[in-house]
Formats: structure tokens, C-alpha cells, sequence
């Protein structure tokens, strides 16, 4: 211990894990450490002190979703880490072979936040592993059945994209003569052999790299939709059937240089736009919330069962911090439930004997013994979810651009058409189809193409930094049609753990306070951990003496010879302490008593984030705001003279009140909904809103149907998100007039006739590359502006 | 000059053996973390370990 503190740990609030973790693990060699201290200044996880017991390994069906590979004497499994967050965190996790010798190596992938791990069979090393990754702070996760699609899509573009660019660039190298010497330098033996060589290469590029278009353009075309596909493929056909004529029946050079070029370009805007964030899951369902197995009596005995297989009047036992995964009744005398999962209401609830119970609940008290009413699938969530299905599409993609390029497919065909009748009557037909041709060729909308995924995803890129993560980067657009933010209360506005605590009464003298603390140390309600981070005194040294505690009602003990009473209203009466001046306003309270006299209670009450109820002021300029709680009325004055009158609030508002309040207010104005919500009460109201909005203090944990995940921290740049998202359309706009300007200059060329494969080799990497630095270029001046990133 | 056309044909059976060596890459997944392996060669595990216990045992 004295050599690591001789070490270098000069962040102070990461000596608490080290000690903790050399207590926990004696074979943490020091140098271990020294080395995850050294590679990153501020790795920080807070290793957790209770973790589960992972009974749920046993099952067989759990452990065929885990464990990919298995012989007679090793393991290899497969998890989900979503702490993983620095190079030091693969470090430590890669070194786990020094703290169990049953672990033979560990392989993280840092992009997909999963870690490979080889096992020596031995007995429970399943559960070992578990329980030791919790315990450093990672908290593992038995990866989702239908993970490596995207996967094998980006990989499949990559091949593409690799493809079209060898092919691009040896066609530009084998065309290269014809543009440099005039046809009488070149021996006709190279031209012949270049020739073949050219169209060998485009096949790859036509039948390949290609193929997505014709594609999106053939169902696009089936539902009478001119999406930006059209005109692509419309361009690619006239491209490739006049190069042909010319390279065979005139022996002039063609276009193909320019045709595998602009492919080539298309590719690459492609995957700028698709880079998403593998490591986050913006659809969860609901399942993946709950456990896996629970404790289901059997005899006189616990089984381990799936939730999947419980039935209606199963006997089922639930321990100290488990989420209740079904309906149920409860058969012990009292037990005290979190449900801010499911409503949103910080406050606990305490249940009777008998009540029932819906699932979601969190066990905040000792174990209960439960009775299931109604299978897992027919929950009130699941119910909710379900009915919530039937809406409608969301989040259609780069309207701007579709808009556009139908426009412009029209007024291309038209063009094309006006130019071949004009020449077709003043000089005759071939010279026609070579203007027809011509104009298709170079008003190919590469640009157009380009312009929406370098914009959006150059700025879904930028928002990235300041973790704001956008599902799909097209969501930007409708950033400007936003008229109305819907805000939830708990955890959203406000900090998720930390309330403010006030105490009302007689003033309390040091030794009191240092006892209160003393007694609540001992206590693991959450009022008193909270009731401990909020007494910043020391502890008494004293011994806390018959220390009795009733569950959901309060604590009663001694010290130095006093009696204290703390806990609810019901406990101090029922034990005989008279109480006065008490001021019932829906919050949570807990009372004390000293002696058999009331002292006072102390309040606990939200506290909002930094700055966001002037954020709000600010937003409410332009915006109309509206607030939805599952929370009590309570705060409602609060938030009144904190903020203006105009912004509408809601209380007590059930998951499904919230989503019928999302859809009135879709229906009744034009313009878009942002929600943004953050627990799974908000989930189904993020899916129904225009926008979805999920915020979250770490990226692992609740974010059903969102859009956007936004870090807690970053909820003070919605603001300048907003503005961002208005300045993109305008960067969009812009490159449009840039391309359509390309195009008009490209137009005259075709239509007089003079458009050479030169004039177009030339043009149309032109007119992509600049809209491309037009794109990125403004999106980066912008993101400064706007102070993104 | 007949050369070149042999010379070419060479170029690119060069270009595309690497072709098929990006192609190999991708499908083997080597760009499917771009993060961690840049930093893993940097983890001086075992060796730095060794040299710091002997120096304490002197």
C-alpha cells in the first residue's frame, strides 16, 4: 500500500479505487496499476461494492446465447461492456489474466464496446467472470441475438468503395493518352488494347459497386417516387451506352473514366453518412431492461427460471435492488418499490400485503416473496408498446434532396428532349442523339447526391464530439422544422441522483447531526444514503447501539445515550413522538425524533441542471416549450416563478398520457415535435414525437426509440444544436446552387454540342470534389461558430 | 514499344494483388476496430514488469 501511494496517483478521487481495488483483489500486482494510471490521467470508474449473483448463468439457454465457442477445457464468450470509454479501460480489461488465472486472454474491440474472453473450464468461472467485471465498475452484458448485420453492410461497402477506386484510377490512367496526344501519336495496337482494358475494368464498377442504385431506383420507380436514384441511374445508362458507341463504332475515347470516377464519389458519400455509432443502441426493447432469470420457488426450494417461463401463480422471490419483470402480488407484509423506471416519479412506494404490483417496480427494501398474476409478455409496458405501434413513419430522410431531384429529373428529361428535337431539326439525328445523350451525361447529379450526406454527416460527425450521437445523420433537416420542445421533468431537467436536501426545524447542533449521519451510515433506503451525502459532517466514534429498523418505515437506535427516531410521519407517531408543523407538499420527508421529541425533517427535492431553466427562457423565444411530469403537481410553483408563463406544464402524467400528449400537440400545429425524455416512461412519447430526444448520464443505459442520445452534459448546447441543425440546411442549399451552377455550365457545353469525354473528365470531378470542401468546409466553420465542438 | 503493353498488363496484376489484399483485410475484420489496436501496441505488459521487480529486489 505504501508503494502505491509513493506511485503517481495524483487524482485523488480515483485513490479510493485503488485502494478498494487492491483490497479486493490481492494479486493486482502494483505495477498493474501504475501502468492504468499512467496511460490515460483520468480513467475513472468507480468500482461498484454490491453485485449481483448472476444465478442466471446456470441456465442453459443463457449460456448458449453467450458462450460462442466451448471444448473439454476452455470457454470463449462474447460480452458487452458499454463502460469501455478510454485506452485505459482496454488496458485493464486485457490485463485480467493477472487477477484470475482462469482467464487465458481478453480481447476488447473498443468500437463495439465487446470484449472476447478465453476461459479455463472450471466450476462457476462463468459466474466469477460476471461478478468480477461488475465489481471493476464494467458491467457486462450477454450480447443481443441480431447484432452483425450492420456490420457485414459497412463491409460490404468498403469492398465496393475499394473496387471503384482501383477500377477509377486505372481507367484514368489508361485514358490518360487519349486526352494528351492527338489520335495520330498513338499506335492503334495501344488504343485497341486500352480499349478492352477500360471496359474490362468499368464491368466491375457497372455490375458491382453500382448494383444499390439500380436498385433503389427500380422500387423507387415501382411506388412512382423520383428519389435522387433516378436521375443517378438515368446518367449511368446514357454514360455507359454513349461510350460504348463511341469507343467501338467511332474509336473516340468515351466517358468511362469519368463514369467510374463519379461512382467511385457517390461510394464515398455513402459511407461518410452511414459511420454511425455501432456502440449504441437506439432502439432497446423493453426485455433487455428487465433480468434475465429470477428465483422462482419450487417445493421448498429456489429455481433459477427464465422470466419467459413463469406462469400466472408462481411463487417468486425478489432481492434487494431487482427490477420486478412481471405483474405480480405481493405476499409479504410490506416492501418498498422504486418505480421512477416506468413513471418517472422519484419517489419510492410502499406496498401492502396482498397489493398488486406492475412490473418495472425496483425492490428497494429486504427480499419479498411475490406471486405472478400475468405472464412476462402481457405487462403493462409490453401492453403500451404494443398499442403504439400502429404510427407513423418516421424520420424520412433528406426530403430536401427528393424534393429537389424530382424537380430536376423533370426538367432533365424535358432539357433533353427540347435539345434533341432542336438539332434533330437542324442538322439530323445523329448529331441529336449526341445532345441528348450529352445533356444526361453531365447532368448527372453527382453533386446533388453528394451535397446531403457530407452536410449531414460531417455535422452528425462534429455533434459526435460534444456527445450528441445521431442515429441517422439525416435527422439534422428536420432540426428546422421544430416548433415545439417537449420536455420531461425527472431526470431530464432535473439531475437523475442528486436532490437537494433542506432541513426544517429546530437547528440541529453538531453532535446531533454527526449521530444523524452515524445512524443513516448504517441504514442502505436511499433517503439515507441521500441523507449521508448531504451531512457534510464528520461521523460521531460512537457505537450505534439497538439498532432497529422496520422496512418502508423508519430507523430507530441510540447514541451516547440519546434515542433517535428517523423515518417516516407514521413511524415517529407510532412510537410515540408528537409531531407539529408539519407541511404535507408531496415531496419526501424524513422525520426525526431525539428523545421522544420532534426535532424537524428534512425535505428532499429535485435539482435541475445548470443553467437549463434559463436555457428554457431563451428557447421559449422561438420555440413553444411544454413540460411533462410523472412527478406530483409539487414543483409546479417552482417552475411558475422560475420560468415564463407561457410554457405549458403537465403533472402526474402516465407513460401513455405523455405519448397522447405528444400526439394532440403533432396534430394540432404543423410543425415538428422534439421530445426529450430519459427514462423508459418517455419511451413510448420519443416514438410517437417527430424527433426523439433520449438524454442519459452514461450511453449504456435507457434509450428506447431515440434519435439522438444525448449526454446529460451536453443538454446546454440544445440550443445551439437547434440553430446548428437550421445552419446546415442553408450549407445544403448552398452546395445545391454550387452543383446547379456546375450543371447550367455543363448544359451549355451539351447543348451546343461541344461536350468532349475530356470537358467532362474534367467537369464532373470538379463540381463533386468542390461541393464536397463547400460541405465539410462550412459545416466545420459553422460547428465554431455555433460553439460545436 | 510492344513492351509497354506487357508492362501495364504487369502494373496491374500488381494493383490487383493489392486489391485482394484490402479485400482480404476487410473481410477479416481488421477495420472493424480502429481504436483499440492502435493503443494496444503501446501496453507494455509483461516486459516493463519484469525490469521494475528486479531493480526492487537489488
Amino acid at each position: 500500500m505504501v508503494k502505491i501511494a509513493k506511485g503517481r496517483f495524483i487524482i485523488m478521487r480515483n485513490i479510493h479505487f485503488v485502494v478498494k481495488a487492491v483490497k479486493q483483489f490481492t494479486s493486482f500486482r502494483r505495477i498493474f496499476l501504475n501502468d492504468y494510471y499512467n496511460i490515460e490521467n483520468n480513467p475513472g470508474l468507480k468500482p461498484l461494492d454490491t453485485v449481483g449473483d448472476f444465478e442466471f448463468l446456470e441456465l442453459p439457454e443463457v449460456r448458449e446465447q453467450l458462450i460462442q465457442f466451448e471444448d473439454e477445457k476452455i470457454y470463449r464468450i462474447k460480452l458487452n461492456i458499454h463502460q469501455i470509454h478510454c485506452s485505459s479501460c482496454i488496458y485493464l480489461l486485457e490485463q485480467l489474466h493477472q487477477i484470475d488465472e482462469n482467464i487465458q486472454a481478453s480481447r476488447v474491440n473498443f468500437q463495439r464496446r465487446e470484449i472476447v474472453l478465453t476461459l479455463t473450464k472450471t466450476e462457476g468461472i462463468l459466474r466469477r467472470v460476471f461478478q468480477l467485471l461488475s465489481q471493476l465498475g464494467y458491467t457486462p452484458q450477454i450480447p443481443e441475438e441480431n447484432n452483425p448485420k450492420p456490420n457485414q453492410q459497412s463491409k460490404s461497402l468498403l469492398i465496393k468503395i475499394g473496387i471503384a477506386g482501383f477500377c477509377f484510377g486505372n481507367i484514368m490512367l489508361l485514358s490518360f493518352p487519349e486526352y494528351i496526344s492527338g489520335n495520330s501519336d498513338i499506335d492503334s495496337a495501344f488504343k485497341d488494347a486500352f480499349k478492352y482494358l477500360i471496359v474490362l475494368l468499368v464491368l466491375p464498377v457497372l455490375f458491382y459497386a453500382a448494383a444499390d442504385y439500380y436498385k433503389a431506383a427500380y422500387t423507387n420507380l415501382k411506388h412512382k417516387y423520383l428519389s435522387v436514384d433516378v436521375p443517378i441511374v438515368l446518367g449511368i445508362t446514357a454514360l455507359s451506352v454513349r461510350s460504348v458507341y463511341e469507343m467501338f463504332y467511332l474509336s473516340n475515347p468515351g466517358y468511362f473514366d469519368s463514369l467510374a470516377g463519379f461512382i467511385f464519389f457517390l461510394l464515398i458519400g455513402k459511407w461518410f453518412q452511414s459511420r454511425t455509432y455501432e456502440n449504441l443502441s437506439f432502439d432497446k426493447k423493453y426485455s433487455s431492461f428487465f433480468p434475465l432469470a429470477v428465483l422462482k420457488k419450487v417445493a421448498d426450494a429456489y429455481d433459477i427460471t427464465r422470466i419467459k417461463d413463469l406462469d400466472k401463480g408462481d411463487i417468486i422471490k425478489l432481492r434487494n435492488g431487482e427490477i420486478l419483470p412481471v405483474n405480480a402480488q405481493l405476499l409479504d407484509d410490506q416492501a418498498i418499490f422504486d418505480y421512477s423506471f416506468v413513471t418517472g416519479e422519484s419517489k419510492t412506494i410502499v406496498k401492502q400485503q396482498k397489493d398488486s404490483l406492475f412490473a418495472g417496480g425496483k425492490l428497494k427494501s429486504a427480499n419479498a416473496m411475490l406471486m405472478v398474476t400475468s405472464k412476462a409478455n402481457s405487462s403493462y409496458l409490453q401492453e403500451l408498446w404494443n398499442n403504439s405501434d400502429s404510427e407513423h413513419p418516421k424520420g424520412r430522410t433528406t426530403a430536401i434532396i427528393d424534393s429537389i431531384s424530382q424537380k430536376f429529373t423533370i426538367a432533365i428529361v424535358l432539357l433533353a428532349v427540347a435539345g434533341f428535337f432542336f438539332w434533330y431539326f437542324n442538322t439530323g439525328f445523329s448529331k441529336a442523339l449526341e445532345v441528348f445523350t450529352a445533356i444526361l451525361i453531365v447532368a448527372c447529379p453527382c453533386a446533388l447526391a453528394l451535397a446531403a450526406p457530407f452536410t449531414y454527416g460531417n455535422a452528425g460527425r462534429l455533434l459526435g464530439k460534444i456527445d450528441i450521437y445521431l442515429k441517422e445523420s439525416s435527422i439534422i433537416e428536420q432540426f428546422g422544422k421544430i416548433k415545439t420542445l417537449i420536455f420531461d421533468k425527472t431526470g431530464t431537467l432535473t439531475q437523475k441522483d442528486s436532490s437537494e436536501i433542506v432541513f426544517n426545524g429546530r437547528e440541529l447542533d453538531l453532535t446531533t447531526q454527526q449521530d444523524i449521519k452515524t445512524i443513516a451510515t448504517c441504514s442502505i433506503h436511499p433517503l439515507s444514503k441521500s441523507l449521508v451525502d448531504h451531512l457534510e459532517v464528520d461521523e460521531s466514534q460512537q457505537f450505534v447501539e439497538q439498532y432497529e429498523e422496520v422496512a418502508g418505515k423508519g430507523i430507530k437506535a441510540t447514541v451516547r445515550s440519546s434515542t433517535y427516531l428517523i423515518g417516516s410521519q407514521n413511524w415517529l407517531t407510532s412510537n410515540g413522538v408528537l409531531l407539529h408543523n408539519i407541511n404535507d407538499n408531496g415531496r419526501s420527508k424524513v422525520y426525526i425524533g431525539k428523545d421522544q421529541v420532534y426535532i424537524g425533517y428534512y425535505e428532499l427535492s429535485n435539482t435541475y441542471r445548470d443553467h437549463i431553466l434559463s436555457d428554457l427562457k431563451t428557447l421559449n423565444n422561438s420555440y413553444s416549450i411544454a413540460i411533462v411530469s410523472g412527478d406530483g403537481n409539487f414543483e409546479e410553483q417552482f417552475l411558475k416563478s422560475a420560468l415564463v408563463d407561457k410554457i405549458q406544464m403537465e403533472f402526474n402524467q402516465s407513460p401513455n398520457d405523455k405519448f397522447n400528449f405528444v400526439k394532440a400537440i403533432r396534430e394540432k400545429n404543423k410543425g415538428a415535435v422534439m421530445m426529450l425524455g430519459d427514462g423508459i416512461n418517455d419511451a413510448v412519447a420519443l416514438k410517437e414525437s417527430d424527433i426523439g430526444v433520449a438524454i442519459t448520464e452514461d450511453t449504456g443505459s435507457f434509450t428506447p426509440n431515440s434519435d439522438i442520445i444525448m449526454h446529460a452534459k451536453s443538454l446546454s448546447k440544445l440550443t445551439n444544436m437547434l440553430q446548428y441543425g437550421k445552419d446546415c440546411n442553408n450549407i445544403l442549399y448552398a452546395c445545391l446552387s454550387a452543383s446547379i451552377l456546375y450543371n447550367i455550365i455543363g448544359l451549355g457545353f451539351a447543348f451546343t454540342g461541344l461536350l468532349s469525354p475530356f470537358v467532362a473528365a474534367v467537369l464532373m470531378p470538379l463540381s463533386s470534389i468542390s461541393v464536397v470542401f463547400l460541405a465539410v468546409g462550412l459545416t466545420n466553420y459553422f460547428a465554431h461558430k455555433r460553439k460545436i465542438a | 514499344m510492344n513492351i509497354l503493353i506487357i508492362l501495364i498488363g504487369a502494373s496491374l496484376l500488381v494493383a490487383l494483388f493489392f486489391l485482394g489484399a484490402f479485400i482480404y483485410s476487410v473481410k477479416k475484420g481488421q477495420y472493424d476496430d480502429t481504436y483499440s489496436p492502435a493503443h494496444r501496441i503501446l501496453f507494455e505488459n509483461n516486459i516493463k514488469q519484469k525490469t521494475k521487480d528486479q531493480t526492487n529486489e537489488k
